[in-house]
């Protein structure tokens, strides 16, 4: 695990490597990795036999499209309920003024 | 974009500001290693997707009701328990079509569909035609399971068409695997 802190993932060097494109240091790297992680052993096995028959790059293009749809999803109903909050907030407040202004009428006019 | 930036760095800077520009990067880097590692554990390419994007979506409504040390580790054990999820309902829909559909299944057929079950019930479900085997995948298979509604709301067709469709791919799974049992 003290790979991963020092070296980020970066899918796009995990996909030159399923490719064979890698230079052999940092395919070293990578394999180093690979056998200190049980997890990245299983991605391996799972993405190897998809190689050369599927087109890992658009899996992971239309992965990553997902994604930033869903956090964009996320980010509209987080700014709704914020709205919401300041709404409220507002109101209540209006409603304290209005109290204090009504407490204030009655006290100098009775 | 922030390929030099550590996952613990990320992290950090999305619970401070609570910003998704940090977290999506995140997530992004892990969507290709997740697939292999659901396509090995479910040996299945389409299911594999959704269930990567169904941890996704768990990631995003659950990061901040926790704080998490070892973004990896919480990662791949959201993903290991979505597969057995998923493996589990694919067992549930195997025994409903085993149970209901075929009620007189002689004792040889069920040692040959015991035996290579998974593989049957892979190729029964890939000669599915698409609508029934969305319908199939997303009621019985998805990380969690959908109701007719959501199924309808995710596939477009109205909740009669889904019960259709869940009804006929069924029968045409149990077909198929007899048909599959005779060839063996």
């Amino acid at each position: 695990m003290d790979n991963e802190k020092n070296h980020p993932i970066d899918p796009q060097k995990w996909l030159d490597y399923l490719e064979g494109n890698l230079p052999e240091e940092e395919r070293r790297r990578l394999e180093a990795e690979i056998a200190q992680s049980d997890f990245l052993k299983e991605a391996m096995e799972g993405l190897e036999p998809l190689k050369g028959k599927e087109d890992l790059r658009e899996i992971d293009r239309q992965l990553s499209s997902h994604l930033h749809k869903q956090l964009a999803q996320r980010n509209r109903k987080k700014n709704r309920r914020s709205a919401t909050v300041q709404l409220w907030m507002i109101v209540a407040l209006l409603v304290i003024l209005l109290f204090i202004f009504l407490g204030y009428y009655l006290y100098t006019h009775s | 974009m922030y390929n030099d930036v550590s996952d613990e760095d990320l992290l950090q800077r999305y619970y401070q500001t609570g910003d998704n520009q940090w977290l999506g990067p995140l997530l992004d880097r892990y969507g290709l290693l997740l697939f292999g590692f659901c396509a090995k554990q479910l040996n299945d390419k389409t299911l594999a997707r959704d269930t990567v994007q169904q941890v996704q979506l768990i990631v995003i409504q659950h990061i901040d009701r926790t704080r998490v040390e070892n973004f990896h580790a919480w990662l791949f054990t959201i993903a290991r328990n979505e597969c057995n999820i998923v493996l589990r309902n694919r067992r549930v829909v195997r025994r409903e079509v085993k149970e209901n559909d075929v009620p007189e299944a002689a004792p040889e057929f069920r040692e040959t569909f015991e035996e290579g079950r998974d593989r049957l019930f892979d190729e029964a479900m890939a000669a599915l035609p698409e609508a029934q085997r969305a319908c199939i995948r997303l009621f019985y298979l998805s990380g969690e399971r959908k109701k007719y509604d959501e199924v309808a709301a995710a596939t477009g067709y109205s909740i009669k068409e889904v019960k259709t469709h869940i009804q006929n791919g069924k029968r045409n799974l149990k077909k198929t695997i007899d048909k599959m049992r005779n060839q063996y």
